[in-house]
């Protein structure tokens, strides 16, 4: 969705570079700084949560620290709907994705099948 | 917990649709499912919230029901639902279809039931990560009202994409659409959910969608939704 998301708006993306955190402003405007959110909340040190936020809410706006937050927990529900329930991808997205599930070392994980 | 004060203390403001939505669904919890009574679920969603913030979290393989002082004397659930909470709040990727089926007998062997302990983990780690992403406490849990498991229990067929029996046609949607059609009760709140944090199935569509007065476009949405599943392992 990433890819596409993207290109839908004429600014085609390196998504392995911008889900690494790599600098690809144009394409996806505060990316490195959502990316540093992201990690921030998932770790357990409070002071670099709070940096991040604040990072974040000073390069972009304080709504956009809460819209970030809406959607991290959102996909804090949907990875679990995924892996409670075994949903697997069909096999034209299978296809489809090889090639950036290659780069992030996704068919690695436990939870491919 | 009424909606107004639900984050009325966060330097970041949360739209009101959200925080009406993560009320309802506190509501949600404390009343009698489909399958498990209202103390049940809350009893569940707090193992879930307590397990999130495990300092020193088990390895995946390790049931904390085999650790002695682990499930609380008074756990209203069978002992496999402890298991369940904890497994998909600390380790939900390393899930596997033997473990499921496992699950499901050991809670009493209907699958439908184990749906709804699965989507109240599910729904359960959105609202009860939202606020700590902001540097809120979680909200606390209501208190559970009285009666008997009474929802509605649709016809189920197996389904190629998923574990889970499935409502309706089987794979005729995507695999997490489908996940808990099974409970149509927590099949609703799980998209309740999305539409405010994310958007809904029909926004899905739009590539270049932005939510009106969101400072944050699309991609910005799916980078921060790709940075959590690569940090949750999760392939789908």
């Amino acid at each position: 969705m990433l890819r596409a998301s993207a290109n839908a708006v004429g600014q085609p993306v390196d998504v392995v570079a911008a889900v690494n955190g790599d600098d690809v402003e144009q394409a996806v405007p505060h990316g490195p700084l959502l990316v540093a959110f992201v990690d921030a909340a998932n770790g357990g040190d409070a002071h670099a949560q709070e940096r991040a936020r604040a990072a974040l809410a000073t390069a972009a706006t304080t709504a956009a620290v809460s819209e970030a937050a809406a959607v991290l927990a959102n996909f804090e529900m949907m990875t679990r709907v995924a892996d409670s329930t075994g949903a697997r991808l069909p096999a034209d997205r299978l296809i489809s994705t090889q090639h950036e599930r290659e780069r992030l070392g996704v068919d690695g994980f436990a939870s491919a099948r | 917990m009424d909606a107004v004060s639900l984050y009325a203390t966060s330097r970041y403001p949360v739209r009101a649709d959200l925080a009406r939505a993560h009320a309802a669904w506190l509501d949600h919890v404390a009343g009698p499912g489909t399958w498990w009574t209202g103390a049940q679920r809350v009893a569940f969603v707090a193992a879930l919230w307590h397990a999130l913030d495990d300092a020193e979290p088990l390895l995946a393989w390790v049931p904390p029901s085999t650790v002695a002082g682990r499930v609380p004397t008074d756990w209203p659930l069978p002992v496999a639902a402890f298991d369940l909470a904890y497994r998909l709040a600390r380790h939900a990727a390393t899930t596997t279809e033997v473990w499921h089926r496992r699950m499901v007998d050991d809670l009493g062997g209907e699958p439908a039931a184990y749906v709804e302990l699965a989507a109240l983990a599910a729904t359960g780690a959105a609202v009860g990560t939202f606020g700590p992403a902001l540097g809120l406490p979680r909200p606390t849990l209501s208190a559970a009202r009285p009666g008997l498991p009474d929802g509605p229990k649709p016809p189920l067929s197996p389904a190629e994409l998923n574990w889970v029996p499935v409502a309706g046609e089987p794979d005729a949607t995507a695999a997490v659409v489908q996940a808990f059609s099974a409970v149509p009760d927590e099949f609703d709140a799980l998209w309740r959910l999305a539409e405010v944090q994310y958007m809904s199935d029909v926004e899905m569509a739009h590539l270049d969608w932005q939510r009106v007065g969101s400072p944050l476009h699309r991609r910005q949405l799916e980078l921060v939704a790709a940075r959590l599943s690569l940090h949750r392992q999760c392939f789908f």
